[in-house]
């Protein structure tokens, strides 16, 4: 089953446009939604959650549809937003009082194991947390009422590299179980290539690529060379130039890289900054 | 909907301290100085105001959008704050009526009649505020929603001190427990209206 099937979706902003948008994210696996900000993560996550009604087209989650089944689902949905959304003056221990009473699935024991886990203090208000707490105690909420989906909007922006690691090692564990599945939007590229099975790129409101991340760093290379060796390369296979005082700095498909030329393994943050920027389309 | 209305519960006891305490202050003033209606009308105003302060609240906290995550449905969401109303409004209206009650027996003025439509219009002052305010609130958020609600909170104050100087039986032909249930069954119905309305703009919302 797929945890994540979204087709044709758009939504019409002035301005700003989600446009056609599909994707398919299987169980067991982690997406990355990358892109710059304003590119339509967030707008895609509300959809999702439809906190906003879309324009076209249909998001089924966990084989069932988001709006018609949206109370059921929710249950098995665990959302980390930006801002997180617990009340400042809550400590962490009626946090858990308020999802008991809110989660029929609701566990106590892995909330209170992820307190302590994280160091979370059950009895300080969350306005006194640093930004790294406040987001732990975010990620503790929603991994302790048995959700089978995790949906992340920017959970790791404004962490410092060690709590980022941290919460990503997290992650990583929650999708060893196969029915486990997680869609996190940051534009933090280099968190995203540490833990994702598939990456989907958005632009300006447009799906770029959805790939595997293993795939995509298999099939395109950077290639360095002189404008003169350029022209040799086919361009249909570019997928980005940049041009600098040293020469040239392609991402080009891998097979179609002439012979003679020295191919350097592609980051996904370079694809993403190649498609986007340096487009040669 | 258990879970929204124990979070709210939780902020009112933490962050709306000053509303109970006024409410205090205002209890001992009505018992003690010569009786004036304002004294017993206002108090009950200021508790319809504790919903629209929670609302703000979870706006600035982004507690809105976080509950839209939550296994909850929009009506729901609405109803939370229509039932934490009718809560703080009932204890608030109970507390007065008997203070009211002391106040008239012991002046030796106690009219049932004169007395019902009092309560009546303090249950009427107490949930007209809120009544007109939330379907805005609930349409276009907390912060657009604070003018019109200051423009009510203005007519509800201004109405509790013209009060004592409107003689409605002299212009309409009721008695006081007819004037009593007339506004009462209106008070209930325009809060009713009120509520199904919120839920069809929240319905709608975008966050």
């Amino acid at each position: 089953m797929n945890a994540i099937e979204i087709k044709g979706l758009c939504k019409r902003y002035k301005g700003f446009s989600l446009d056609n948008l599909s994707l398919t994210l299987p169980s067991g696996c982690i997406m990355g939604l990358i892109g710059e900000n304003g590119a339509g993560k967030s707008t895609t996550i509300k959809l999702i959650l439809d906190m906003i009604s879309r324009d076209s087209g249909s998001i089924t989650l966990l084989g069932r549809d988001n709006r018609r089944d949206s109370r059921l689902l929710k249950e098995d949905i665990g959302v980390v937003l930006d801002n997180i959304g617990i009340p400042s003056v809550f400590t962490p221990k009626q946090v858990a009082k308020v999802m008991s009473l809110s989660y029929k699935n609701w566990d106590d024991t892995a909330f209170y194991r992820y307190l302590r886990k994280f160091s979370l203090p059950e009895n300080k208000p969350f306005k006194e947390f640093s930004r790294g707490m406040k987001m732990k105690l975010g990620i503790a909420a929603a991994l302790s009422h048995n959700a089978k989906l995790l949906l992340l909007d920017e959970a790791t922006s404004g962490l410092d590299p060690v709590v980022r690691d941290e919460i990503l090692d997290i992650f990583s564990e929650f999708t060893r179980d196969e029915t486990h599945s997680i869609l996190i939007s940051s534009h933090i590229v280099s968190d995203l290539e540490k833990i994702c099975d598939y990456i989907a790129f958005l632009h300006n409101g447009k799906l770029l690529l959805c790939e595997e991340k293993d795939l995509l760093k298999e099939s395109y290379a950077i290639v360095r060379c002189t404008p003169e060796m350029f022209e040799k390369i086919d361009r249909s296979t570019v997928i980005g130039k940049k041009e600098n005082a040293y020469g040239v700095e392609v991402i080009v498909q891998k097979s179609a890289v002439p012979r003679g030329f020295e191919k350097h393994p592609v980051d996904i943050e370079q694809l993403f900054i190649f498609m986007v920027k340096e487009s040669v389309q | 909907m258990k879970g929204l209305i124990s979070k709210d519960l939780y902020v009112v006891f933490k962050l709306c301290r000053a509303f109970i305490l006024l409410d205090i202050i205002f209890l001992a003033v009505a018992l003690l100085a010569d009786y004036n209606p304002f004294y017993f009308v206002y108090p009950c105003i200021l508790s319809g105001m504790i919903p629209i302060t929670l609302i703000s609240y979870d706006e600035r906290e982004s507690w809105d959008k976080y509950a839209l995550t939550m296994p909850f449905t929009r009506a729901q969401m609405v109803c939370s704050k229509y039932v934490i109303g009718i809560i703080f409004n009932a204890v608030t209206l109970a507390v007065y009526a008997a203070a009211l009650m002391i106040k008239t027996v012991n002046g030796e003025s106690f009219n049932p009649g004169d007395y019902f439509s009092f309560i009546a219009v303090l249950f009427a002052a107490s949930i007209l505020v809120p009544t007109f305010s939330y379907p805005v609130i609930f349409k276009f958020g907390a912060e657009k929603g604070r003018i019109f609600y200051y423009v009510v909170i203005g007519t509800a104050c201004a109405f509790s001190i013209l009060l004592p100087k409107i003689k409605l039986q002299s212009f309409m032909p009721i008695t006081s427990a007819g004037l009593a249930a007339v506004v009462c069954a209106a008070t209930i119905l325009l809060y009713t209206l009120s509520w199904l309305l919120s839920i069809r703009f929240y319905s709608r919302r975008e966050f």
